[in-house]
């Protein structure tokens, strides 16, 4: 039989920790500011030197055209470069097009990202616990990720085809085809994809997080009469904040990349259910419109800072009580 | 080992690192590195000059060779008895002065000629006799051994060789190594025999040999077309003389283009003359030298007869002009690079350049002091169209376009010149003293042009039309989609044209008439209407299912059995007018394809379209070289210099239809003018056309008057229309779901592109 610990011993505990980590960090600050001040000259030269080729490069390859993506948003051709300000977003924003793909594209990612974070999550779950064939199915779930994309098109193809495998049996059990890659029913199709694609990775990420909670805290919790249900939310998913901050940001910039598939198997100038941001910038382009694949690149690069930083700062309420 | 020892030895281990990673960088894409270097780089330059030769007289390729610093070719002349007169000529390159060698007669045909360091020369020739019924009756193979007074000191019989029958029996051309021994390619094989007249080997070759050489060191190299992985490639092989096959194969071998001949080279072990220049080329590490451009060198070169480097960098070349039938020695000089006088540069891009282009760039280049045009070709390696076209999107955006551009692809004009990527010509065509709008066609004058931007002008066109008999058609003039349809339900016993499937009466229906089915103003579509499903099963159902469009003489000739209702035409020349009419047995019209408004005739370039860029360094001079084209002196000139289609210039066409109503004649044995009558074959049918009548070329006029730009409709959704209606023809959907489909994606591609 446990103890009972006092009334407010949570809440104690919780202010008790979120002080010293207060005072900590508060006195980090201090001693760095110091260091940095009395490092001697030859040292910050040093430092400087050994950084300059990596920042060179990232300056090169990321800040720099960054900046000259940003000049292509606000000029109106990139043969003219008549400095039109905010006409390019507008333009962008009115076009149906546009508007589309951000729906697709908005609406993708709400449903698949969520469900690549929960059924790896649960994926992950399952084969931590006791169950026969663990490492096969730990091997199924992660041989998608070395199949090569254009095998991964022919076999959905083949699947999804108007006369594929899927229509066939649907046929056979009396129902009637649909032309999966060319109706509404697309979206349904890559999401599937996506997921197959993605699932073994991401389960993976959670495993090894899994594997890092300490067992004493749960061992404790259960002695203190916590059901599964309860170390779960209040251990388990507090431990794994950080991973699955991580592995939603990951599914997040992967179910932008599912363009490559859906490239591959329907083209240019999809069904409009499948028509995704990157089909626009692709084809804008290919026909010379920088200034409208600038535009929507810098709306689109918006969206992501804001998504991701209201992760983070969810990220940061669950998991700041998390020791190491 | 002490702390401060210990620091340094890290600080040195990172400081090798670094290098080690810097200097791994700069080598990066190592291991077998094909130099290709061109000209550029180097420190000289090629001055060349040019001597004509007498094209009258007949020379067969193979037939130069040099000795020293001259170069030798065989003359042929025949007597009206037919009997043949064989001189040697020998050139000084430098200043044309010739001498003749006379050579002892023997009637025979000279295919090839070499010669040895004592001055000898050895030809392969061939002896035939035929009956009068032009069978052959005998013939001779042999190489005459000639000593440098012409006189002949020996003969080898090389008729041994001959495996096939007589007929397809010919030494293509010739080659001596320094043991004596010949090489002979005969077709598709190389034959080696030594001047005993012994056969050292027979090598079968894959394809036909379009090429043989000798190397600087004496290796023997052919080349031919061989079918790889990536299709039709040129590949060289040098001869294995020990094993007597073909042995190791040439990387990166260039692409000949000339008649079979390849040089040696000086520094390089060949000198290969290709499309755009000579290329010298090493057999041990594959890698190329551009020793000479032909247009930067303000040279005009269709085929290369013979191409040799002199042991002090000089090239000598033997250009055939095929255009204007002449025969030119090139002796280019090599001399300092610093010592040219360097000119402005402005360039013309474009996907590739006709004949026609390169000549007037050389022209131009020629009669132009100050400034020189250069070619900048983005389809240079055989690239598909979409790399091509990024290539030259890619130049354009990052700055690096050309002055001027060849646009023939209207979609790609549009899309540039909505881009300002071009000048607008108006202002160029108002102010020009001696080129007036008015004097030309209009409309056909300022076909390319985009927002009220003329972006491009043309030479000369052609029309695309389609024309039916006017007991068919009617009274009318023009189409519509819809007449079209109701002309189909009225004559359900013809097809409505030869060769015609469901996706071409798709097309026609459709696409020339896309603002029916498109708002551009809001980008809204109309494809998932009834009108459209009607068009579809409309089209369906009058269009038998066809496995494709392969030809059948009983297809060819349904328009003329009058079991067609219309025919595709192409009018390159007023005869075709007369063709149509004659061939018809009636009068036609020439109704055009279905339009909702306007005229179906379309206008189709036949010269290249020039556009200046808006970033041109000297528009006036850019000016200057596309006006040419619309000067009277290129307007005037005929399909005998090669350039067909029809003036834009009222006056040149004037000209044009005057001469074409003057009769052909010739003067018969009774001294009298008799009219020659030429006989055109079309749709299976020969037909005789003569001088035009006033009425034709009255016909003629009203269709130029009335002409639309051709290419308006745009070719991505013309794909999209087609792939998905193809899905519907092939019953794999309904109709209803087919047009969900292609409102669908045409939808976004319209609004796409708002």
């Amino acid at each position: 039989m446990g103890r009972r610990k006092p009334e407010g011993f949570g809440d104690q505990m919780k202010q008790f920790r979120e002080k010293i980590s207060r005072e900590q960090k508060k006195q980090m600050r201090v001693l760095r500011r110091q260091y940095r001040k009395n490092r001697p000259l030859k040292e910050k030269i040093g430092s400087v030197l050994y950084l300059a080729p990596s920042l060179l490069g990232v300056l090169l390859f990321f800040v720099l055209p960054f900046f000259v993506v940003i000049y292509y948003s606000v000029v109106d051709n990139p043969i003219t470069h008549n400095f039109v300000f905010l006409d390019n977003f507008s333009k962008v924003l009115n076009n149906a097009a546009f508007r589309v793909a951000a729906r697709n594209t908005g609406m993708f990612s709400l449903i698949a990202v969520p469900a690549a974070v929960i059924l790896s999550l649960l994926l992950a779950m399952m084969l931590e616990c006791r169950i026969p064939f663990k490492s096969q199915l730990r091997s199924f779930f992660l041989s998608p990720l070395m199949v090569p994309i254009a095998s991964i098109v022919l076999i959905w193809q083949v699947l999804f085809h108007d006369n594929g495998v899927v229509n066939e049996i649907v046929q056979g059990m009396g129902g009637q085809g649909v032309d999966w890659l060319k109706s509404s029913q697309a979206q349904i199709v890559i999401v599937i994809l996506f997921l197959w694609k993605n699932l073994g990775y991401n389960m993976i990420l959670f495993m090894a997080a899994l594997s890092n909670i300490p067992s004493d805290i749960i061992e404790v919790a259960r002695l203190e009469s916590a059901n599964a249900w309860k170390i779960f939310i209040h251990i388990k998913i507090r431990y794994l904040s950080s991973t699955i901050l991580f592995v939603t940001i990951m599914s997040l910039i992967n179910s932008f990349k599912v363009f490559r598939e859906i490239y591959l198997l329907t083209g240019k100038y999809p069904f409009d259910s499948i028509y995704m941001l990157q089909h626009f910038m692709n084809n804008t382009f290919l026909s010379l419109d920088y200034q409208k694949l600038s535009a929507a690149a810098i709306l689109m690069s918006i969206v992501m800072v804001v998504i991701i930083g209201i992760l983070f700062i969810v990220e940061n309420h669950f998991g700041k009580d998390v020791e190491g | 080992m002490n702390r401060n020892r210990l620091r340094w030895m890290r600080k040195a281990f990172a400081g090798i690192l670094t290098a080690v990673m810097c200097m791994s960088l700069t080598g990066c894409g190592g291991g077998k590195q094909i130099q290709d270097t061109s000209t550029a780089e180097e420190d000289y330059a090629y001055i060349p000059s040019i001597i004509s030769i007498d094209s009258q007289a007949y020379t067969h390729s193979g037939n130069y060779t040099i000795n020293g610093d001259n170069l030798y070719y065989t003359k042929t002349e025949w007597s009206e008895q037919g009997d043949s007169q064989v001189s040697i000529i020998r050139m000084d390159p430098r200043n044309g002065n010739s001498e003749e060698v006379p050579v002892d007669a023997d009637n025979a045909d000279i295919l090839a000629m070499c010669m040895d360091g004592d001055g000898n020369y050895h030809l392969a020739c061939m002896k035939t006799e035929y009956d009068e019924n032009g069978n052959l009756l005998n013939a001779e193979y042999y190489i005459r051994k000639l000593d440098p007074a012409g006189k002949e000191i020996g003969r080898i019989d090389y008729g041994i060789l001959q495996k096939s029958d007589a007929e397809s029996f010919y030494v293509n051309g010739m080659v001596m190594d320094q043991d004596g021994v010949y090489y002979l390619t005969l077709g598709e094989s190389i034959a080696a025999i030594n001047d005993k007249g012994e056969v050292q080997f027979s090598i079968d070759i894959p394809s036909y040999v379009d090429g043989m050489g000798v190397g600087r060191n004496g290796e023997i190299v052919v080349c031919f077309f061989d079918q790889g992985p990536d299709g039709w490639k040129m590949k060289g092989q040098l001869i294995d003389k020990q094993a007597k096959k073909l042995g190791a194969v040439c990387d990166n071998f260039p692409m000949l283009n000339g008649s079979s001949y390849i040089g040696t080279g000086v520094e390089t072990d060949l000198l290969i003359p290709t499309e755009n220049g000579i290329v010298g080329y090493c057999f041990a590490d594959g890698s190329r030298k551009e020793y000479l451009n032909f247009i930067d060198n303000d040279l005009m070169v269709s085929d290369t007869r013979f191409v040799q480097m002199l042991a002090n960098g000089d090239i000598i070349l033997v250009s055939e002009d095929y255009a204007l039938d002449k025969t030119e020695v090139i002796y280019c000089e090599r001399v300092p690079a610093d010592s040219i006088v360097k000119e402005k540069i402005l360039t013309l891009g474009g996907m590739s350049f006709s004949e026609d282009i390169k000549r007037h760039v050389v022209d131009f280049n020629r009669a132009n002091n100050e400034y020189k045009i250069k070619l900048i070709e983005y389809d240079s390696d055989g690239l598909e169209y979409e790399d091509a076209e990024a290539n030259m999107n890619n130049a354009i955006a990052s700055g690096n376009g050309a002055d001027m551009y060849v646009i023939r692809d209207t979609d790609m004009g549009r899309k540039y010149a909505s881009k300002g990527v071009f000048l607008d010509l108006n202002t160029f065509l108002e102010q020009d003293p001696e080129i007036h709008p008015e004097n030309y066609y209009e409309n056909i004058l300022k076909m390319y042009s985009y927002d009220g931007l003329c972006y491009a002008v043309f030479p000369r066109f052609i029309i695309q039309s389609y024309v039916g008999r006017q007991s068919v058609l009617g009274d009318r003039t023009s189409w519509t989609p819809q007449d079209v349809m109701e002309l189909i339900q009225e004559y359900p016993d013809k097809v409505f044209c030869p060769y015609i499937q469901k996706q071409g009466l798709l097309s026609m229906l459709v696409c020339n008439d896309l603002d029916h089915y498109i708002d551009w103003e809001t980008g809204k579509c109309s494809f998932d209407t009834q009108e459209f499903m009607d068009v579809l099963k409309f089209v369906n159902e009058a269009v038998p299912d066809a496995e494709g469009s392969e030809y059948s003489e009983e297809e060819d000739m349904l328009y003329y059995n009058n079991k067609a209702l219309v025919t595709d035409a192409y009018l390159y020349s007023l005869q075709e007018i007369q063709l149509y009419m004659r061939l018809s047995g009636e009068p036609v019209t020439f109704i055009g394809l279905p339009i909702s408004s306007g005229s179906g005739n379309l206008v189709i370039p036949a010269g290249d379209p020039i556009a200046i860029s808006s970033k041109c360094k000297d528009p006036k001079v850019a000016w200057e070289f596309v006006r040419y084209y619309l000067l009277p002196e290129f307007q005037n000139v005929d399909e005998e210099m090669g350039i067909f289609g029809f003036p834009v210039l009222r006056s040149a066409m004037d000209q044009y239809m005057k001469n074409a109503m003057i009769p052909e004649t010739y003067t018969n044995e009774n001294g009298e003018e008799v009219e020659v009558t030429n006989t055109w074959g079309v749709n299976g049918v020969e037909v005789e056309i003569g001088a035009v009548t006033q009425e034709e070329c009255d016909i003629f006029l009203e269709l130029v008057n009335n002409c639309t730009a051709s290419g308006t409709y745009d070719e991505k959704m013309i794909e999209i229309l087609t792939e998905e209606a193809n899905a519907y023809f092939r019953g794999g959907k309904s109709v209803e779901e087919a047009v969900k489909v292609i409102q669908s994606r045409l939808s976004i591609y319209v609004s796409e592109n708002m």
